[in-house]
């Protein structure tokens, strides 16, 4: 009896590698012990074929897609591997879009995320272990590590936390990423998510361990660093020049995200003596007969900016244009016109929109600390903002990331890790792979060193 | 961890009532400030206060002047500036403050109440610009009108900014005056404004009708002299007094033809003061090198010559020679007081001997002998050489 699920098996394969062959011969029909080695060796043509003896085996093939074949007087079945099921073909992905470089992006299938990332590392050492979670859904997870680079450390301390992992369901990455990160309460995120094959193969070959979920196109990566949040893989692939600039840029763009409404606030309320004369008088004119003080003009702004990008989101494709256009309508033009909010707030409010799409991985972040840093400004002006500032500078240097310090390379300090921090060294610099992780001396080399003397 | 950040933050939050916490529509900005005798009190402080609805780009009216000049009366300076509460809702704001005018006959009397004021207060800076009015109340300066500047104040900053081009202004701070007054032997000179020739004070209404230039001689905090345009000129050479001039205008009588003239621009000035002790009696070395250039001429004759340029250059340094030893006669002779900044130089010098003189130095300047050795240079003619019209 040949067994299959319809829809989870590929019936064609089926019945041209178990039915055709079974049915096309006169088979012997004493039924010895050795009919079931006979019929995997002799008729069955598919590549993967195994035997169990148990019908809990069985079944968990069966929902996996693979079919099983019984025979009758033979207490032991026959798996053959035929998984067929609809997926997403490869597309580009919404998240991490780049202009250079790989537009492939995972789907919701473990097999194909896995063979991604085995295209872009063609070396044994690449391992994938693979396990199951979840007690009613059975989802099949993979870790995936380079022997040899990998933190053996970093690497037991995955898998001691994901064993502990006892859930009923696994629908999505983010359901292992809640239990095995290390501050759930953090703002600041402490396990990576990529959607990109090229992206976390630069990170295994960096010595971190990746987390694949069968279902969902996001791989975790840990351990995850702060600055990792200011890399993006288009800094590796474009000019090392152009790339240096640009890192400097994004972290600004951070700063400027947090920090430039509580900067205002304070500096209006507080610090007029700071502001240049002829930028005070445009102030000073613009905020006159504004009903509102700095603080709620700025809080209202920034929450109907959280709005608009919350509605974006959500929102069907099509009437994502009319959000807006309202949005940018109403409060841009309407409220100055009608006198409710100035004309520099907007400015402020706007920049910090934009800036706030730079840092991405944190960017989920920024709204919280933008509020706190606001508040404190307005009660005791840049004090308050460096007193806040100093919070969040502890709280950073507090965490960890599976044992990782959270600020590395900037604090502790590693010198030779900065390379790729706030600046990127072009590739023939970058002769060692990230102390921070690569806890093995012989493994620390990425080349030889004198490989970069250069030809005149 | 979590809990102790949101406690502290709570517990931030609640410290409220720093003391400049203020909207910025609750304030108006002061750009010009005036201290005046009162009439029934001691003082009369008038400011120039930023208008700022008048200056939104939609407002409608532009007729509306930017600004709005008041005064006070008070027994001291502060009690005036807190009386201008009574007359306008918002607080003045110092902090952006660009000009300070003062009446002469506050000048004569004592600087040091103000200096004390604006030494002490928070919001005030030692970087605003100070002038002494002359023949006209600090009160009518404010309130003149400027065409190309909206605010008045502004006009006249920039007026005493560019006085290094000419240098016959001394454009001093509040700080420049600090660092002198109160020290003994060290005086100050301030900028003056005053209505031009012809023009009867009063009738003055608009800023072009005045000139700013010259300067007034302070012993300690007391005005004691004015001094013109040229001497200031000269002053600025010996002294560099707030920052070095590098610029100038020199206008000589062609050489052979009085009526037609030659412009030379002062392009570079350096000046070595030097003291020195000879028997009993201190000697003033004087040395000043300079740059110019041809910028003008009125005759047909090739000025671009080698010895048109040198009896140029001859008679520069003659020029500039007869105004130090004028300026310097002033000092010695008629005010006999030491403004020139010579007590700086040998406190620099010499401090050990400078302790010894400190008390008597006043006497030993005006017998002081001075040399004064003036090069000057004329390296460039412009962009032609030539003149247009050659004879």
């Amino acid at each position: 009896m040949v067994t299959y699920f319809d829809g989870l098996a590929d019936t064609q394969n089926i019945s041209k590698e178990v039915i055709q062959p079974l049915m096309m011969d006169d088979k012997k029909t004493n039924p010895d012990n050795y009919i079931i080695e006979e019929i995997k060796e002799k008729y069955l043509y598919s590549a993967e074929i195994g035997d169990s003896k148990y019908i809990e085996n069985c079944i968990d093939s069966l929902v996996s897609g693979d079919t099983v074949v019984f025979v009758e007087g033979v207490s032991e079945a026959i798996l053959v591997g035929s998984k067929g099921f609809e997926v997403r073909k490869i597309d580009t992905p919404d998240t991490e879009t780049t202009i250079r470089g790989s537009k492939e992006g995972f789907n919701e299938s473990l097999r194909t995320n896995i063979t991604l990332i085995r295209r872009r590392i063609k070396n044994p050492n690449l391992v994938f272990e693979s396990m199951k979670l979840g007690k009613q859904t059975n989802t099949e997870i993979c870790i995936a590590y380079i022997n040899g680079i990998v933190n053996e450390d970093i690497l037991k301390t995955v898998k001691r936390r994901i064993k502990k992992v006892d859930v009923d369901a696994i629908l999505e990455s983010g359901y292992i990423e809640d239990f095995i990160q290390d501050s759930t309460f953090s703002l600041f995120p402490t396990v990576g998510n990529n959607e990109k094959p090229d992206i976390v193969a630069s990170k295994l070959l960096e010595g971190r361990v990746a987390i694949i979920t069968d279902g969902t196109p996001f791989v975790l990566t840990v351990p995850y660093l702060f600055i990792e949040s200011l890399q993006t893989s288009e800094d590796y692939y474009s000019r090392s020049i152009l790339s240096m600039i640009i890192r400097i840029l994004r972290f600004s763009a951070l700063l400027i995200s947090i920090l430039l409404p509580a900067l205002y606030v304070a500096g209006v309320n507080f610090h007029k003596d700071f502001i240049p004369f002829e930028l005070l008088l445009s102030i000073s004119a613009s905020r006159e007969g504004i009903p509102f003080s700095p603080l709620t003009e700025s809080i209202l702004m920034l929450t109907a900016f959280e709005f608009l990008k919350e509605a974006g989101v959500r929102m069907p494709r099509p009437s994502g244009q009319a959000v807006s256009i309202v949005g940018a309508l109403i409060l841009g033009e309407a409220a100055v016109n009608a006198g409710f909010v100035s004309n520099p707030m907007i400015i402020v409010v706007a920049l910090t929109a934009i800036t706030s799409f730079l840092a991405l991985p944190i960017s989920a972040a920024l709204p919280i600390m933008r509020l706190v840093f606001l508040l404190s400004a307005n009660v005791v002006g840049f004090l308050g903002i460096l007193f806040i500032l100093l919070l969040f500078l502890i709280h950073l240097c507090s965490l960890r990331s599976f044992g990782v310090p959270y600020l590395t390379p900037i604090s502790p300090l590693i010198t030779k890790d900065l390379k790729d921090s706030f600046i990127k060294a072009p590739m023939w610099m970058m002769f060692t792979r990230p102390k921070s992780i690569i806890s093995n001396q012989d493994k620390y080399y990425r080349m030889k060193i004198n490989h970069i003397k250069k030809e005149d | 961890m979590i809990k102790r950040i949101i406690l502290l933050v709570i517990i931030l939050l609640s410290i409220t009532g720093c003391w400049d916490n203020k909207d910025i529509t609750k304030q108006t900005l002061v750009v010009g400030m005036g201290i005046d005798k009162g009439q029934d009190k001691e003082y009369k402080v008038t400011l120039q206060l930023v208008k700022p609805s008048a200056l939104q780009q939609n407002g409608k009216d532009k007729s509306e002047k930017p600004y709005l000049v008041i005064s006070a009366e008070g027994d001291t300076i502060f009690e005036a500036i807190r009386e201008h509460l009574k007359k306008t809702g918002r607080k003045a704001y110092f902090s952006h403050n660009r000009v300070i005018v003062i009446c002469e006959d506050i000048a004569k009397k004592e600087l040091s109440p103000l200096l004390d004021f604006i030494d002490r207060d928070p919001e005030t800076r030692l970087s605003h610009q100070v002038l002494i009015s002359k023949d006209m109340c600090a009160e009518d300066v404010l309130k003149l009108e400027s065409d190309l500047e909206p605010l008045p104040a502004i006009e006249i900053s920039q007026i005493m900014d560019n006085s290094e081009t000419t240098s016959k202004l001394i454009s001093a701070t509040i700080f420049d005056i600090l660092s002198r007054t109160g020290n003994k032997g060290f005086n100050s000179v301030i900028g003056v404004i005053q209505p031009n020739n012809n023009k009867v004070p009063s009738t003055i209404k608009e800023l072009i009708d005045t000139k700013i230039q010259g300067g007034a001689v302070f012993k300690e905090d007391k005005l004691i002299a004015w001094l013109g345009p040229i001497e200031t000129r000269a002053l600025q050479f010996i002294s560099g007094f707030n920052g070095d001039i590098n610029s100038g205008l020199l206008i000589e009588p062609y050489p052979g033809d009085p009526k037609k003239r030659v412009s030379i621009e002062l392009i570079s000035l350096s000046t070595d003061l030097e003291t020195k002790l000879i028997g009993e009696d201190l000697k003033l070395f004087i040395n000043t090198k300079s740059k110019g250039v041809l910028a003008e001429q009125e005759s047909g004759e090739n000025l671009n010559t080698e010895e048109n340029l040198l009896l140029l250059e001859q008679i520069s340094e003659e020029k500039i020679k007869s105004e130090l030893e004028n300026i310097i006669n002033i000092a010695q002779k008629e005010i006999k007081t030491d403004f020139l900044g010579i007590s700086e130089q040998i406190l620099r010098q010499e401090p050990k001997y400078w302790k010894k003189i400190e008390s008597e130095w006043d006497e030993i300047f005006t017998k002081m002998d001075v040399t004064i050795n003036v090069d000057f240079e004329i390296n460039k003619t412009g962009l032609t050489s030539s003149p247009i019209i050659s004879k």
